[in-house]
């Protein structure tokens, strides 16, 4: 959402944390959350950095088990940015996240999954609203051959999303409709 | 011893003066009385002045000796209003400045109490951190100072792009000493436009960085934003 950058960020830990005056950044423990207008970074330990231009960056260190995760509002229809990696970097200048090793993005239309894209590093830059992603050697489980995969829906509107949608609406009544999880951070 | 004979008193024109005056003939008892009183008049009157003297000294209270180290008392020794302190390093530049209302010095602990104090402390490297709160105690040289109630400490950055960066909270303690500022309250650190909030923290200006403990919180406004100021 482009309205997001000009809204301040604010961080909550339940952890104690650190301020370090001559690199000018705070370390933040504890289920940290970042909220900054639409967007909400969590994660296990996130370094917020003020850019000397006034700007201020974050990156989050997700554990082993909990990845960090991204959840930022699209401007188009009721969309949703959601995406989730071992260590996430957000530039506050130029609005870009980073999703660093194992990272994957999801594009949710509502609750439902449109687009989902994995691989090694993939990079959103939410005012162009463009993602690329690169792929990596690190084979994860939803991705074994490590190479990018991307799960692209048709577009909302489209004659190509009509016919999906009703053969959905067919399959969903036989098959119990699937329901992506609202909180975030729960492993996938 | 028994006078001479009579008889043999022809020594007329002997000179006997060396025998001393003629013995007086004796008086009647209280003409004595009267010469031995007024003989021993000044013995006597002297013995009385002594006795009373004397009686005199036992009546006075006895001043209590050197007492021991008498308990130490809370209490001022020296209080001053509206005051000034300015303290001075060897070079004869101004190292610390504490105004205030009201400040009692307490001599058994040697702790200063200070009402509505303002500290200024300048280092030597020139920067200036300013303190203030509405009550403080200071130990005897200023090097440790506890401020309570509204506390603030701010020092000032290096700067343009250092802004001040300025502690606020219920309770500080500042070690001049070994330059740090402790507190055990929720406190908040403001600098420029990122303000910190946590349920304690510990700021070491040696190594610039303040330890926050407890739960944290933070807000950074993003300047460059274009947020209208």
């Amino acid at each position: 959402v482009k309205a997001d950058r000009a809204k301040p960020i604010t961080v909550e830990a339940d952890l104690p944390g650190k301020i370090d005056l001559l690199n000018q950044f705070v370390v933040f423990n504890g289920n940290v959350v970042v909220t900054k207008g639409t967007m909400t970074i969590r994660a296990d330990r996130i370094e917020v950095r003020e850019t000397p231009g006034g700007y201020h960056n974050a990156v989050a260190f997700g554990s082993a088990g909990k990845p960090a995760t991204f959840r930022q509002k699209r401007d188009v229809g009721d969309e949703w940015i959601e995406g989730e990696a071992q260590r996430l970097e957000y530039d506050g200048r130029s609005d870009v996240v980073r999703f660093v090793t194992n990272a994957s993005v999801r594009r949710l239309r509502g609750a439902t999954v449109a687009d989902e894209i994995t691989g090694n590093l993939v990079t959103y830059d939410s005012t162009t609203e463009v993602f690329n992603v690169t792929g990596g050697a690190t084979p994860t489980a939803a991705n074994p051959s490590g190479r990018i995969r991307a799960v692209l829906a048709p577009r909302e509107g489209s004659a190509a999303a009509a016919d999906m949608a009703a053969a959905a609406a067919s399959a969903a009544a036989s098959a119990p409709p699937l329901r992506s999880t609202p909180t975030l951070g729960t492993p996938r | 011893m028994e006078r001479a004979d009579p008889a043999l008193d022809d020594t007329a024109g002997i000179d006997l003066s060396f025998a001393g005056p003629p013995v007086a003939p004796a008086l009647p008892w209280h003409q004595r009385a009267l010469d031995v009183a007024s003989a021993y008049l000044p013995l006597i009157l002297m013995a009385a002045l002594a006795g009373a003297t004397w009686w005199l000294v036992t009546q006075a209270p006895s001043l209590d000796g050197p007492a021991g180290p008498a308990a130490p008392r809370h209490e001022p020794d020296y209080t001053m209003t509206t005051f000034m302190i300015q303290r001075f390093g060897p070079d004869g530049a101004l190292r610390t400045q504490i105004e205030g209302d009201r400040l009692r010095h307490y001599p058994d602990t040697d702790t200063l109490e200070i009402d509505n104090p303002r500290f200024r402390a300048i280092a030597a490297d020139g920067n200036v951190t300013l303190a203030s709160a509405k009550r403080a105690l200071s130990n005897g040289d200023g090097s440790e100072v506890q401020l309570f109630d509204d506390a603030k400490v701010t020092r000032n950055g290096k700067g343009p792009n250092d802004p001040p960066l300025e502690f606020r909270s219920e309770f500080l303690h500042a070690f001049r000493n070994i330059e740090r500022v402790r507190s055990n309250r929720p406190v908040t650190v403001t600098q420029g436009d990122s303000r910190v909030q946590a349920d304690a923290m510990e700021y070491d200006n040696l190594t610039q960085t303040v330890d926050l403990k407890g739960r944290t919180r933070a807000l950074f406004e993003s300047r460059g934003g274009g947020v209208s100021r």
